[in-house]
């Protein structure tokens, strides 16, 4: 099925203990006070779909790639993973969804051992879990590389200190791909890449995403990338998503003050086009202080009283369809 | 003001020579917003560190580079700091976030700056960092606080200010925005260029988005390798281009105005800078080169005024223009 939901998150919330020094914690019976860092977010991964998350430093979109590959555990929410709930397994359940789900990280250069060679990297994850006998985990290896148009015979042996930063970063899409997973998270899989090799990954994505089946979820502050990259996109603001849609609805015809920001801050490659108004104030709030209603009020150049007063719904993200969260649009 | 003749910048490593920046001339005139654009280990800052001669003790640095008449590289350490840096020629470094001073206020470190290349009390820099502070954005009771008590746009915004205090003739910036959010770096930008125009001095900015150059200057310089690929105005670059490599980093780069646009790379890496191939630099990912590009150096040719091109083929540029678009002409050579 064209449709199928591969991982979908209801209400997903995880907030950050403020520690305190040693003796405030001794003394104080209770804990400081949390960061929100998700604070309610909905939204559905689709097969052949590549999701873009998009937004600035401190929104919470590490927070969620890492609640998503069970690293940290939920505060609160529910995540499906083909319609089964998975955020308190534990043992062989998660050894078993880890198999399913697989990271590509930001930076090609540190996110691999530099003592193992390029096979040894991709078998890594074929050898923890336990796959497949000896002779089949090297044909895997073989058709991975192969799979990220790398050819087995060159890189083999070769150690990561010898390849450059755009194969680095596909022998690391092909040791996620390596256990078979069917969802994919990139946390700003192309931002330490240059300009040149940045699309040939992007391409890549697109193209095993399309081949293998795959759910594909692409964090990146970058808008100008994930417009040309996913399928849907959505826009965090401090823990939340303030806008989703289909690329060509949310950056043709933004609703939410925040996106339309966002995307006129971006530069555009033409020097005839004089660029666009920012007109949203200040930095982005911690996470600590969220202001009561809308908590983008504070640089919001449009807000009303009735934005001070009452906190805008959260976005179901059911579906495709565009939503705002902003009480005006 | 500025003008380079022929610069050579040498590493001398363990491994070899690593000739960062091969034969480098251009001029700079009063007024100018010149970006440099290019990949990483183009050469782009090491360009820079030599214009205002902070490369480290293992570089080799030939060539001219005439300041206001004056040449920089044959000036004494001594009476370069004096009458240049800082007074004449100004940097904003690439990460402001790690360019300041962790256990120094930030007031104390740009009065630090002024007092060591003017003459004035302490007193006096106060108030005048007080009014940078305040003109570059940021309210002046922050200059009492540590560089980890403000955010990084306010660090980068710092860096600004330390570079304008002497208000120099001729700022750098090397990657100013690079780790910032794009709102903060929408503004840092604007700040930039606002200060530019009322100081009426020129700029230098690198950066490896020429998109974000093409919203700021007015002029263009694409590196490659060290070398000079094409340089000219901005318009001219971006609307009659002529190198095969610019052709293809406009196709590299995502526009978010153009919905379902085919972003298409370049295939290949650049050229080890310790073994520089013979002939034209970008021959081995060009989707046109011939075997003579491989024979010997490739000359600027200037195609109209003021716009140069290292390539041979600069006749068939109108052909390479159409071709560049489709997408098969890059596969080509994988």
């Amino acid at each position: 099925m064209e449709d199928e939901i591969v991982i979908g998150v209801k209400n997903l919330k995880k907030y950050f203990p403020i520690d305190k020094g040693i003796l405030a914690q001794l003394f104080a019976l209770r804990s400081a006070g949390f960061i929100k860092a998700v604070d309610g977010v909905n939204f559905k991964l689709k097969k052949k779909r590549i999701f873009g998350l998009a937004g600035e430093s401190g929104c919470g979109k590490t927070t969620i790639a890492m609640l998503l590959t069970k690293i940290y555990a939920p505060t609160g929410g529910e995540i499906f993973f083909k319609n089964k709930e998975i955020s308190h397994i534990e043992g062989d359940k998660l050894k078993e969804f880890r198999q399913k789900c697989q990271m590509v990280h930001q930076d090609p250069y540190e996110s691999l051992n530099p003592q193992f060679t390029i096979s040894e990297s991709v078998m890594e994850s074929l050898n923890a879990l336990g796959l497949e006998s000896k002779k089949e985990r090297r044909n895997i290896v073989s058709e991975m590389l192969r799979s990220v148009n790398l050819s087995p015979e060159q890189y083999w042996d070769k150690y990561p200190h010898e390849i450059s930063g755009g194969e680095l970063q596909r022998v690391n899409i092909a040791a996620a791909l390596a256990c078979g997973p069917e969802l994919l998270i990139g946390d700003e899989p192309t931002s330490m890449l240059d300009v040149s090799i940045k699309a040939e990954i992007i391409t890549l994505i697109r193209n095993l995403v399309e081949k293998k089946g795959l759910a594909f979820l692409y964090i990146s502050h970058d808008l100008a990338i994930l417009s040309q990259v996913s399928d849907v996109i959505a826009i965090m603001y401090l823990g939340k998503v303030v806008e989703i849609g289909r690329p060509r609805d949310l950056i043709g015809n933004p609703l939410h003050p925040y996106t339309k920001a966002l995307i006129n801050a971006i530069p555009i490659p033409d020097p005839r086009f004089s660029s666009r108004a920012v007109d949203i104030k200040g930095d982005i709030t911690t996470a600590i202080s969220i202001p009561e209603g809308c908590r983008f009020i504070e640089r919001c150049p449009y807000a009303t009283l009735r934005c001070e007063k009452e906190e805008p719904l959260d976005i179901e993200g059911d579906s495709d369809r565009h939503q705002s969260s902003c009480l005006l649009s | 003001m500025l003008e380079i003749r022929n610069l050579k910048v040498k590493y001398l490593t363990h491994l070899g020579e690593i000739k960062a920046v091969n034969n480098f001339s251009f001029k700079l005139e009063q007024g100018d917003k010149i970006g440099i654009a290019g990949e990483s280990g183009c050469g782009k800052s090491s360009l820079i560190k030599a214009i205002v001669r902070i490369l480290p003790s293992n570089t080799i640095v030939d060539g001219e580079i005439y300041f206001k008449d004056k040449n920089l590289i044959a000036m004494e350490d001594e009476e370069f700091r004096k009458s240049v840096r800082w007074k004449e020629i100004s940097i904003i470094p690439q990460s402001a976030m790690n360019a300041l001073n962790p256990v120094y206020r930030v007031c104390d470190q740009i009065v630090e700056a002024i007092r060591t290349h003017s003459e004035i009390t302490r007193n006096e820099a106060l108030e005048k960092t007080e009014r940078l502070l305040e003109y570059v954005g940021i309210n002046p009771t922050r200059m009492y606080d540590y560089p980890h008590q403000l955010s990084g746009g306010m660090k980068q915004r710092v860096m600004i200010a330390m570079a304008i205090a002497l208000n120099p003739s001729l700022l750098i910036a090397d990657e100013p925005t690079t780790a910032l959010d794009v709102i903060v770096q929408h503004r840092i930008l604007r700040r930039i260029i606002e200060i530019q125009e009322e100081l009426e001095n020129s700029l230098i900015m690198i950066s490896h988005d020429i998109s974000l150059i093409a919203q700021t200057c007015n002029k263009i310089i694409i590196m490659y390798a060290g070398k000079i690929m094409e340089c000219g105005d901005i318009d001219a670059i971006f609307y009659q281009p002529y190198h095969p490599y610019t052709l293809g980093l406009q196709n590299a780069f995502p526009n978010i105005n153009i919905l379902e646009q085919n972003i298409v790379s370049i295939p290949g890496l650049p050229p080890s800078l310790i073994d520089l191939p013979k002939g034209c630099l970008f021959a081995d990912r060009c989707p046109f080169s011939q075997p003579v590009c491989r024979k010997e150096e490739v000359n600027q040719f200037e195609v109209e005024e003021g716009h140069f091109v290292s390539c041979l083929f600069t006749d068939k540029a109108e052909e390479f223009r159409g071709l560049a678009k489709r997408e098969d002409t890059w596969k080509m050579r994988l």
